[in-house]
């Protein structure tokens, strides 16, 4: 019982609304920066050869390939919903609509002979964001009571009864905090299975001492010599240096294995991320292989994006970058020699003047 | 304010909650929090439990396919078993070659073969050999190459080719196969851009 109360604190420790709501507006701009552009690229995979498909997840319940404009269609109702998902527009449907309607095109995606595995986190993350209160701040949804018509009708006593759930509760809730701990939970249960794989792989606990990465190294090395442009050339040095591979090996292990025990600690989760986002450069530097999700970094914001971190960028943050703003308008106003002419007359007397107004109350 | 919140009633409990939630958002990057003593909690949902852990179990069950004789991987129910498999030092791998008027050979780049990345195109290309349609693979290839035009060498043949290389030797100085099988040979059609 004394295990179960523990985890239950563990789990369902209260959080910021405006924590969870940075994470769904960052990782559904990076979803939307990543996807967006592929239109066309993945319409000319949605054209291949339909003796080439080979269904996979939520695509397998269709007999054959669909029509590309219907592909296309999908697409841009993605597109969409990827957008109200940013924005947190409707998003008790909208929230769950995207995460539906991007497993369902990335299963598509690889539905043609071929699995990649770098998408399968951003999948989760979207998918655990879209079915959470993700959008009750830093959405439209949150400022629905901070409309004109809302506001006159708080005034006559009606706000209870259009009182979005969003307000129904505090901005500090296990319901915000619970779905963090899962987004950090679902990243070390992929890691994990990447690591039980090698161990359970042929070589066993040996995938470690070096012969394994390197195997994997050639193996991938030598495709890419054939039909590609060509290894990346650390894979020759990694190759023909058996204590460095090992040393990699064995972190890749830690990381990979050790994963589940980050979810203790804060600090702890932090290190953890600094190292799989390091051992995911590594993979780049020496294969070639592109994890966008996790070589930008987004992968692991979950772990990283703390309160204090979000409560400076909410409040300190704007203050400075304003602050600063301020400051380059009065440098970039102030005459120079050289350039008094340029200047324009009304930035040199009205920027440093401005400013000072503006905070002085409302005298009405 | 103690009868507030005692009492747990709207405005004040939520109140009390916030201004605990800011008093604790700056003391800890994210640390468990523990509720004041005699703070309200709010009730915990089952719904949420049931999720959590539905969606780790689901996430994490692809494992099993570790321990089948014939294990399946799916998208995005991966068991991730990419960098685990074993490698034999000797490995076959198909390939597309150009030739020029003097017998000159190219290495073309998968793209010439068909869309999507690197390793999608690798699998559809030994599927396509597999069933014994290495030709219409050529023809693509070929066709490709035409309408590159002038940006190429003059590429007079595509051959679809399978080869067999030593890995240590290879990434020891030894770049030759040990064997090459010729799969399809087609001309790429004249009038070069």
């Amino acid at each position: 019982m004394r295990l179960l109360g523990a985890l239950d604190r563990l789990w369902f420790a209260d959080g910021s609304a405006t924590r969870l709501a940075v994470l769904r507006i960052v990782l559904g701009v990076a979803t939307l920066v990543e996807f967006g552009p592929r239109f066309w690229y993945f319409s000319s995979i949605a054209e291949s050869s339909p003796t080439l498909f080979e269904p996979a997840g939520l695509a397998r319940v269709l007999e054959g390939p669909i029509s590309v404009q219907l592909f296309q269609v999908i697409f841009i109702m993605t597109v969409l919903a990827n957008v109200a998902f940013i924005l947190g527009w409707r998003f008790d449907r909208t929230g769950p609509l995207f995460a539906g309607l991007l497993i369902w095109l990335l299963c598509y995606r690889n539905s043609w002979s071929m699995i990649y595995h770098s998408d399968n986190l951003v999948i989760w993350h979207i998918l655990i964001l879209g079915l959470t209160r993700s959008a009750d701040a830093l959405s439209l949804d949150a400022r629905k009571d901070w409309s004109l018509v809302h506001f006159a009708r708080r005034l006559t006593g009606k706000a209870m009864v259009l009182a979005s759930p969003a307000l129904a509760r505090p901005v500090w809730h296990w319901e915000y905090g619970y779905p963090i701990k899962l987004l950090c939970a679902v990243t070390a249960v992929v890691y994990v299975l990447s690591g039980v794989a090698k161990v359970a792989g042929p070589l066993g606990w040996e995938w470690s001492l070096g012969e394994g990465l390197r195997n994997q190294v050639a193996y991938d090395g030598l495709r890419k010599e054939l039909i590609d442009e060509g290894a990346q050339p650390l894979a020759f040095w990694l190759y023909n240096n058996v204590a460095l591979a090992t040393v990699m090996g064995v972190g890749t292990l830690v990381i990979e294995l050790g994963a589940p025990l980050v979810l203790l600690s804060w600090r702890l989760g932090i290190l953890w991320a600094a190292g799989a986002f390091a051992m995911h450069w590594g993979i780049y530097a020496i294969m070639g292989i592109t994890f966008w999700y996790q070589l930008s970094g987004l992968a692991f914001l979950p772990f990283v994006v703390g309160e204090r971190l979000v409560a400076w960028g909410t409040s300190d943050a704007p203050l400075l970058a304003r602050g600063l703003a301020k400051t380059l308008a009065a440098w970039a106003a102030e005459p120079r020699r050289g350039n008094v002419a340029v200047t324009p007359a009304v930035a040199v007397h009205g920027a440093p003047h401005v400013a000072p107004h503006g905070t002085l109350p409302d005298p009405g | 304010m103690l009868e507030s919140r005692h009492n747990a009633s709207g405005a004040a409990m939520i109140a009390g909650m916030e201004r605990q939630s800011r008093d604790s958002a700056c003391r800890d990057g994210g640390e468990v929090q523990t509720p004041l003593p005699g703070t309200p909690t709010p009730p915990r949902t089952w719904l949420a439990s049931v999720f959590s852990v539905a969606l780790l179990l689901v996430v994490a069950s692809p494992v099993v396919e570790n321990w089948k004789a014939e294990p399946f991987d799916d998208f995005p129910l991966s068991y991730f078993p990419m960098f685990s498999r074993e490698t034999a030092d000797d490995q076959r791998v198909t390939y597309l070659i150009g030739l020029n008027p003097s017998g000159e050979r190219y290495l073309l780049p998968y793209g010439y073969a068909g869309r999507g990345g690197m390793n999608q195109v690798r699998k559809q290309m030994n599927k396509l050999v597999g069933q014994g349609d290495a030709s219409k693979l050529c023809e693509t290839a070929a066709s490709r190459v035409n309408r590159q035009g002038s940006r190429l060498p003059e590429i007079r043949t595509v051959e679809v080719i399978t080869g067999r290389f030593s890995l240590s030797g290879y990434f020891t100085g030894t770049e030759i196969p040990t064997v090459e099988n010729v799969r399809a040979r087609c001309s790429v059609a004249r009038g070069r851009s």
